[in-house]
């Protein structure tokens, strides 16, 4: 289109072959009334699909509803002894899975070493999600915000957050080493370290928290982590030892820990895109 | 059938969870609703997964050495730390796009926005 729309002039488009000076009052007020009435004929079919909208909505929803519930009269009965769900793949894990892989929690042991690639899988997703926040939100040059009520200048926040903060990593690093052996292990360790850093910015400024994670701490934070726990991996899969012999029985630990430092970056980093526009 | 429903009710209220979910989804022209019952959906289908584990008379999977206890099944609690990561990386990316949306049309309305470029394409 080589106009602009502001310079569209509704008089010049019709090519009539009639007298303009007498038709051009009547080309008016024809073309007012028609686009009245066309404004009318929209406004009204519009309100119509909604009505119907709703209505097939509700009778669709109902439907799919009622045919899920009816669907519950065919499952087993809940926490019966004997479920089709109880077969010999969860009798070999229950029994072997401290010997083969030395965690007491049979849950980290499925997830780190049983299928482990499945959570190989889930911490690049959190890498990838993390770009595309990156690619949508930053901004080039971030405008100067004007924040009347900084939390910094918080009194009771800021004090209480001094003490606080090294309690939160000591709980973290508490419970990522302890995944094996208590409920615990890389996602919620990394989750309760991406909280702490999240309240270290709030209390300390975000200055101070850009000098301690910028964006390339942040790239060299998950490339190293991410292949690290691929190598550790593949090094167990490939010489097929079990888990509580490879790399003198630690190597639970060492996937822990680099799971815990992806989720916990990302956590951090899903905060400060949202409110600063950078990491 | 009511027997089961009695028997089963923590699978009801999964789908309970999901139907309300759902309806937030259809019926809310906002986006920010639209995405608030897109989490309340995964809660309920996490709800009816970690349900399918239990096994009465056992105890949770940590395996204590001298005790004579059994344990209950496993997998279905891994199967949703799989969900979980995902539905986090989902809704953050779609807030993302919804803050985008909201600088570009000024408007959180979902029909708005499609009249919008509907008459743009006009």
């Amino acid at each position: 289109m080589s106009k602009k729309f502001k310079d569209y002039d509704p008089n010049l488009d019709l090519n009539l072959d009639e007298t303009p000076q007498k038709s051009k009052k009547v080309r008016l007020r024809d073309k007012t009334d028609y686009k009245k009435a066309k404004a009318n004929i929209e406004k009204n079919t519009v309100l119509a699909a909604s009505i119907m909208y709703k209505i097939f909505g509700v009778i669709g929803l109902a439907i799919f509803i009622g045919l899920l519930l009816y669907s519950i009269s065919f499952l087993p009965r809940f926490g019966g002894l004997d479920n089709p769900s109880v077969n010999e793949i969860v009798n070999e894990y229950i029994e072997n899975g401290y010997k083969n892989t030395g965690a007491e929690n049979v849950v980290t042991a499925l997830i780190l070493d049983y299928r482990g690639f499945d959570t190989l899988g889930e911490t690049f997703v959190l890498f990838t999600a993390v770009l595309a926040v990156l690619i949508l939100l930053k901004e080039i040059s971030p405008k100067k915000r004007i924040d009347t009520y900084k939390l910094q200048n918080d009194i009771i926040f800021s004090s209480i957050a001094k003490l606080i903060i090294p309690l939160i990593f000591l709980y973290a690093l508490y419970v990522l080493f302890n995944g094996e052996s208590s409920p615990g292990g890389g996602f919620s360790g990394g989750t309760i370290m991406g909280v702490g850093l999240m309240v270290y910015s709030m209390a300390f400024g975000e200055e101070k928290a850009h000098k301690l994670f910028n964006e390339t701490t942040f790239k060299v934070v998950t490339s190293v982590a991410l292949c690290c726990y691929v190598g550790v991996k593949c090094y167990a899969f490939f010489t097929q030892l079990k888990a509580a012999e490879a790399l003198g029985g630690y190597i639970m630990l060492i996937m822990d820990l680099c799971v815990g430092a992806v989720v916990a970056s990302t956590m951090y980093s899903f905060y400060s895109l949202f409110t600063k526009g950078e990491i | 059938m009511l027997r089961a429903l009695m028997d089963n009710y923590i699978e009801v209220v999964a789908i309970l969870l999901f139907a309300i979910g759902f309806s937030l989804l259809l019926f809310h022209p906002n986006l920010i609703k639209k995405i608030i019952g897109l989490n309340i959906m995964d809660s309920g289908v996490y709800l009816f997964l970690a349900s399918m584990g239990y096994i009465q008379g056992k105890i949770a999977a940590i395996i204590q050495e001298g005790k004579d206890v059994t344990y209950i099944n496993p997998i279905p609690a891994g199967l949703v730390l799989t969900g979980i990561v995902v539905s986090v990386s989902v809704t953050a990316i779609m807030l993302a796009l919804t803050v985008r949306l909201y600088k570009r049309y000024h408007t959180l309305n979902l029909d708005k926005i499609y009249m919008e470029l509907r008459k743009r394409e006009d």
